[in-house]
């Protein structure tokens, strides 16, 4: 029976920490491993396959040489871009990869035939005779409006075994986390597809949608920030799908990714003191077992006395490395103290308070503000800006190169001539 | 201005008028009487009769003469001086130099002359913050192009009532509404709607693509939202308030919900040995409760698994829905839930569950001193007796009576659209600030409505009989008299309008 692989959200080349980053890409390794080994015909990627439109050589090197060999094997590889690594502005390594032949993108909305409605084309693959159509991920969803005039019609009569690959949340699926505005209804997909291929959204979810079919996203094959870490040690499982069929979906199976544990130490030293807080750290450094596996210890509340400054976190890092930790990764974001309460905002990780801080500066702005730079759009505007400036200069670039990117990208995101 | 009639007679509430013979007065009709002091007064016109310089013994000879073909050129000297028609009217507003309008404490001056209400006589119409459409200013059957508006913000808060038998107009008054409404920020409005009829023409309103959310379980609308509530989000107020328990039985399901927090109801469902059987709760009673959750939700336990009969409620989906719509109705956006496919009780659930989240998230933000910056929210329910009837005011956890007696205070609204007003209770009626009246042939009905008007409709009997479809009548504190409108049908609004655009591509 043919079957096939979906795999999403890889983010390849994410972390900035060099043990997370090859742990994430060692996950990636690991699917691709599994694909072959249970003997997929083809592999779909369901966006965000890498972290960035231009992530670092290294990275692209390694997995390029991986897919190369499950290529080798016979094993068709096709993907859609996603939220991360499309660019509006610039080409994307998906477009490389595509070009030298390494996999198939998807062909799916081209920017300048939009016109009042899109049509889609299908893609067959020759070995299954399964057909794929689907909608690429943009930034700040844009694709939301894609769906919006999509020709549903023309591809709801297509005959045979249908798969529609998409990089967006589907609000109907989503739990309460997930925000609407991120979200488009399950109205907007075309009816009678076997499988409905997500990506974008981290957590595993499956569900046969009436009237639609299986709908199915994977969820990360790692993990792309602490969040998804802690959703990890949660019990959130990391990995992909092999699906089987033949004139339909007959079984699916999720294969697990994740070669190490991932555990969570929540500590609440809420109204305690700096001192107690050391004497905790201590002693769940010393009473749990760390071997081969990823710590976070994510502290949390407001100090009645002391400072944050006063903990010192090196020896408790010191001690879970040496008790065989593959990595410790100490979230003090949600810990403040009576006697500094300057942090205002309290969140699990760096995007959220960059977006929260973002809602609340962006609130202060009246008259002098288009409307681009107002409310979620002012938002969604900043966060582009600040994720133009916070990409590295690329080796080998020159100085003024760099700046010339940057311009160039950051004038295109606010619309405006610099 | 032409002069149609002049001021004879009568008192304060009960002016006379004689009528111009080639001037006819409609029942309803506004008229002006205007003095040479600046003084303007608005009369309406509440009956009319015929009135003659003949006795009536005579005026029975004359007609006798002329029926019985005893005197076949009978004619009248002077027709128009001997027989006339004969107007009440009673005076609604006054205005006095352009200043604003108020409520008349004198009576016109006698032999005052009276003239028809035009455009130009715009200063009776207050502008309104927040302006809300509720259709154009009506005199009689003449409808003027005077866009009558309403302070939504305030108006909708304090509970709206629409009134009227079948056929009248409601629905399409409601539609007209939230047509108005779309874009505006300022109110959140959701609509439970038992025949799926509002969305087909509000979709076509150019801002519906961000403002207009559509829940149904139709398949195939294309950008409607799948109605589907997660049972775990349903929390035992929200189930008493609109079925039917004893107190053995609310004792019950208090149990299941201390032990198994959200998941009390599934757990009820499944629960064969009756766990609380040693703590009171007899098996009988949970028996009960479990038939009544199926009956009523279709959430059953059978062969190892949850099932749900019908596809609102579900045991795996749907954990967003709710949330979404309180956040879309707190963001000033219209939500329309289809409910045409549920029966009565889960409508009513459903309306209630919203209705309580809504209320305790609007609860904490005035806690919070925060409620000022939020818009008003307002529900509105067709046939409102349901949960708005003597019978279910007093029911426990009826979240619609106690946001009829209380929801104004952290501004969430009914909209309230009833044929019987009757069994509504007073107390009731006499929260709902601004009734909005349609054409009714039954007295009681009428009686119901004129009698917890915030104006004095004691003598617009005839005149609220009298409406033909789309009249209606205004009667609220938020406008200093009630005013006679005609609404507008929808289909003119979305011609008018236009196609709608098509979707704006956003470049990032």
């Amino acid at each position: 029976m043919p079957r096939f692989a979906h795999i999403s959200d890889c983010h390849l080349g994410a972390w900035r920490d060099k043990t997370l980053r090859a742990l994430n890409l060692n996950a990636f390794m690991r699917a691709m491993d599994a694909c072959v080994e249970k003997n997929v015909d083809f592999i779909l990627i369901c966006g965000d396959l890498f972290d960035k439109n231009i992530p670092d050589l290294d990275i692209v090197e390694q997995s390029a040489s991986k897919m190369r060999d499950v290529r080798n094997k016979g094993i068709e590889i096709y993907v859609i871009y996603g939220s991360h690594d499309y660019s509006p502005a610039a080409t994307s390594i998906i477009d490389v990869l595509h070009s030298s032949g390494l996999f198939t993108k998807i062909m799916d909305v081209e920017e300048e035939r939009v016109t009042d409605k899109i049509g889609l084309r299908f893609l067959e693959d020759k070995k299954t005779g399964a057909k794929i159509a689907g909608i690429s991920g943009r930034r700040a969803s844009l694709e939301k409006y894609y769906y919006e005039i999509l020709d549903r019609e023309s591809l709801e009569k297509e005959a045979g075994f249908k798969i529609f690959a998409f990089h967006i949340g589907v609000n109907e699926l989503m739990s309460g986390k997930m925000h609407t505005d991120e979200c488009i209804p399950v109205s907007f997909f075309p009816r009678n597809f076997d499988y409905y291929a997500g990506g974008h959204i981290h957590s595993r979810t499956e569900r046969n949608e009436s009237g639609y079919g299986l709908f199915v996203y994977p969820g990360t094959t790692f993990g792309w920030n602490y969040n998804d870490l802690e959703n990890t040690a949660n019990g959130e499982q990391r990995g992909f799908f092999i699906v089987d069929f033949d004139t339909r979906v007959r079984n699916i199976e999720f294969v697990g990714t994740m070669e190490n544990n991932v555990k969570l130490f929540d500590i609440d030293a809420d109204n305690e003191t700096a001192d107690y807080l050391k004497n905790l750290l201590q002693k769940t450094a010393d009473e749990n077992n760390f071997e081969n596996c990823i710590a976070l210890v994510k502290l949390k509340g407001v100090l009645s006395a002391g400072s944050q400054s006063e903990i010192d976190m090196q020896p408790m890092r010191d001690k879970l490395y040496a008790k065989g930790a593959v990595n410790v990764f100490i979230n003090r974001n949600a810990l403040s103290s009576k006697e500094f309460s300057e942090i205002k905002i309290k969140a699990d990780d760096r995007e959220t308070v960059e977006e929260r801080i973002f809602k609340e500066q962006i609130g202060m702005c009246n008259g002098y503000a288009t409307n681009s730079l107002k409310g979620a759009e002012g938002v969604e505007t900043a966060k582009a800006v600040l994720n133009v400036m916070k990409d590295a200069k690329k080796d080998n670039e020159t100085k003024g190169d760099y700046t010339d990117r940057v311009v160039a990208k950051v004038s295109q995101i606010m619309k405006v001539k610099i | 201005m032409e002069i149609i009639s002049q001021i004879i007679n009568g008192a304060h509430g009960e002016i006379i008028l004689r009528e111009k013979s080639d001037q006819p007065i409609e029942l309803g009709e506004i008229v002006v009487a205007e003095d040479d002091e600046n003084n303007k007064i608005l009369l309406q016109v509440y009956d009319l009769m015929y009135g003659s310089q003949l006795d009536d013994k005579r005026m029975e000879l004359a007609s006798g003469l002329s029926v019985e073909d005893k005197w076949k050129d009978l004619v009248f000297y002077d027709p128009e001086l001997r027989h006339y028609v004969l107007a009440k009217a009673r005076a609604l507003a006054q205005v006095k130099n352009g200043e604003s309008p108020a409520v008349p404490k004198r009576l016109p001056k006698h032999f005052s002359m009276v003239r028809r209400f035009s455009e130009a006589d715009k200063e009776f119409i207050a502008r309104q913050d927040n302006p809300l459409f509720l259709g154009n200013l009506r005199s009689g059957s003449r409808v003027l192009n005077m866009p009558v508006h309403i302070n939504g913000l305030e108006a909708l808060s304090h509970h709206m009532l629409i009134a009227a038998t079948t056929g009248r107009g409601k629905s399409n008054f409601l539609k007209v509404v939230l047509w108005d409404a779309m874009d505006k920020g300022y109110c959140g409005i959701l609509v439970l709607d038992p025949h799926d009829e509002y969305y087909e023409a509000l979709e076509k309103n150019p801002a519906s693509r961000e403002n207009l959310f559509y829940y149904t379980n139709r398949k195939g609308v294309s950008g409607a939202y799948t109605l589907r509530v997660d049972v775990k989000t349903i929390k035992p107020d929200d189930v008493t308030g609109v079925i039917d328990f004893t107190p053995a039985q609310e004792q019950a399901i208090i149990k299941y919900r201390k032990e198994f927090g959200d998941n009390w109801l599934l757990e009820i469902a499944r629960d064969r040995e009756c766990i609380f059987e040693k703590e009171g709760v007899h098996p009988g009673t949970l028996s009960v409760v479990q038939r009544k959750i199926h009956t009523k939700l279709g959430v059953r336990f059978k062969d190892g698994d949850f099932i749900c009969d019908n596809e609102v409620f579900d045991v795996s989906g749907g954990e967003k829905t709710i949330d979404d719509i309180c956040s879309f109705l707190s963001s000033g956006r219209k939500v329309i839930i289809d409910t045409s496919m549920l029966m009565d009780e889960a409508e009513l659930l459903v309306g209630s569950i919203i209705a309580n989240r809504v209320l305790e998230n609007y609860k904490a933000k005035k806690a919070g001193n925060r409620l000022k910056e939020l818009p008003v929210i307002a529900i509105a329910i067709e046939e409102a007796p349901r949960v708005l009837a003597e019978d279910k005011i007093n029911q426990a956890n009826n979240i619609y009576a106690t946001i009829a007696r209380e929801g104004r205070k952290f501004k969430i609204g009914l909209i309230a659209i009833t044929q019987l007003s009757s069994v509504i209770p007073r107390e009731i009626m006499a929260n709902m600030n601004t009734k909005v009246i349609f054409g009714n042939e039954l007295a009681v009905e009428r009686e119901a409505i004129i009698s917890s008007a915030s104006q004095d409709l004691s003598k617009d009997g005839k005149n609220i009989a009298s409406l033909n479809k789309g009249e209606a009548i205004i009667s609220s504190i938020f406008t200093n008299f009630a005013i006679p409108v005609k609404v507008p049908s929808i289909d003119e609004l979305i011609k008018s309008a236009g196609p709608r655009p098509v979707a704006q591509r956003k470049v990032v």
